[in-house]
């Protein structure tokens, strides 16, 4: 839905689409794909046997990365369809790392790399933590003039360094984050992003970084405890926290 | 994840730690329950009535559960990871830091 507003609303500085057999090529994949998808889902609602339920449920999880290669011949066979882009995020969520990887990254840069559904896939990879999927980032805050695919492409490093900062411990890595979203709030305001406009969401990263992120004094909590007891975060200075945000659920 | 916890306070009992949890229940009366039946022996903010749309979880920007800070012994956050991070890398975390503030503390 997102992706069908996201090219409407860019329709006007893209190419006319040719209605080509490759691209019903594309959409006979995600058709045969959306079919096998759902005929396994009923499968599993209808089956009792909890390890047949396992087995297909492994089944599932298989599917995106069975699809991943037969979306990446697709890309390899028509690099300029602007299909092929959306096909290659389909491969860089499934593949995560490895060599249909780089190969989707290669044919994104080479041939995609205006094109608005990059902003999508830059979104997929912000939660990849593999490095290649960084580097892509930066490969693609780079090369592209596409406000919307530079923009999200910048919120997607900071995204993955803040996280990676928090994992790491790393001080500088918070530090970079930061930049980061200064220069989207600097320079990419007013791009629409899924979310909203990537200056209001990078200003609400940018105030939670500063507050709550590595190397941040830990602000107050003042609250009561499960017993309705009153008690502070500070009363424990001194001592090392683990901090919990946990349900029993 | 509530063995793990256990067996974190119980080996560092007596050194300079404490596990605070943030929880985001909403019903009060169900969760002190829980908390005795999983003999959960740690404090714990209550998040209120909203749960996980609770004011101190709101505050902090959390937004996946169990979300985890590791603060110093000067209420520094050093660490954070949204899902466990792995019992291994939690403790080395959290064994890393109660060194450094028991090293600290020799030294003052």
């Amino acid at each position: 839905m997102f992706l069908a507003l996201l090219a409407a609303a860019v329709a006007g500085v893209r190419e006319p689409r040719a209605v080509s057999a490759q691209e019903g090529g594309f959409d006979a994949i995600m058709k045969e794909y959306s079919k096998e998808n759902q005929d396994l889902m009923a499968k599993y609602r209808a089956e009792k046997d909890p390890q047949a339920q396992a087995k297909i449920r492994q089944e599932i999880l298989g599917l995106s990365p069975k699809y991943a290669t037969r979306f990446l011949e697709f890309a390899r066979a028509n690099p300029k369809d602007p299909q092929a882009a959306t096909a290659l995020g389909r491969v860089l969520s499934a593949a995560r790392g490895g060599p249909q990887f780089d190969e989707a990254i290669e044919l994104l840069v080479a041939n995609h790399i205006e094109s608005p559904e990059i902003a999508t896939v830059c979104q997929i990879l912000a939660n990849n933590r593999d490095p290649k999927a960084e580097a892509a980032l930066v490969t693609i805050s780079e090369k592209s003039t596409n406000p919307a695919v530079k923009g999200q492409a910048l919120m997607s490093i900071a995204g993955r360094l803040n996280d990676a900062a928090g994992r790491e411990g790393s001080i500088e890595m918070a530090q970079k984050a930061i930049a980061m979203l200064e220069r989207v709030v600097n320079e990419f305001a007013d791009v629409a992003g899924a979310r909203g406009k990537l200056g209001d969401l990078a200003k609400a990263d940018l105030e939670n970084v500063k507050k709550f992120g590595v190397g941040q004094t830990a602000p107050e909590i003042e609250g009561e405890d499960i017993d309705g007891v009153a008690f502070k975060l500070s009363d424990y200075r001194g001592k090392v926290v683990m901090l919990d945000f946990w349900g029993h659920w | 994840m509530y063995p793990h916890e256990r067996s974190l306070v119980q080996r560092l009992a007596g050194k300079p730690f404490v596990l605070i949890g943030v929880n985001s229940d909403k019903d009060r009366e169900k969760i002190k329950k829980d908390i005795a039946s999983e003999n959960i022996t740690w404090r714990s903010f209550w998040n209120g009535e909203k749960g996980t749309q609770g004011p101190i979880s709101a505050e902090w920007g959390v937004r996946g559960w169990p979300t985890m800070y590791v603060l110093d012994a000067q209420g520094r956050i050093r660490y954070k990871s949204v899902g466990s991070p792995g019992n291994e890398t939690l403790d080395k975390w959290i064994e890393g830091l109660v060194e450094e503030a028991e090293k600290g503390a020799a030294g003052n």
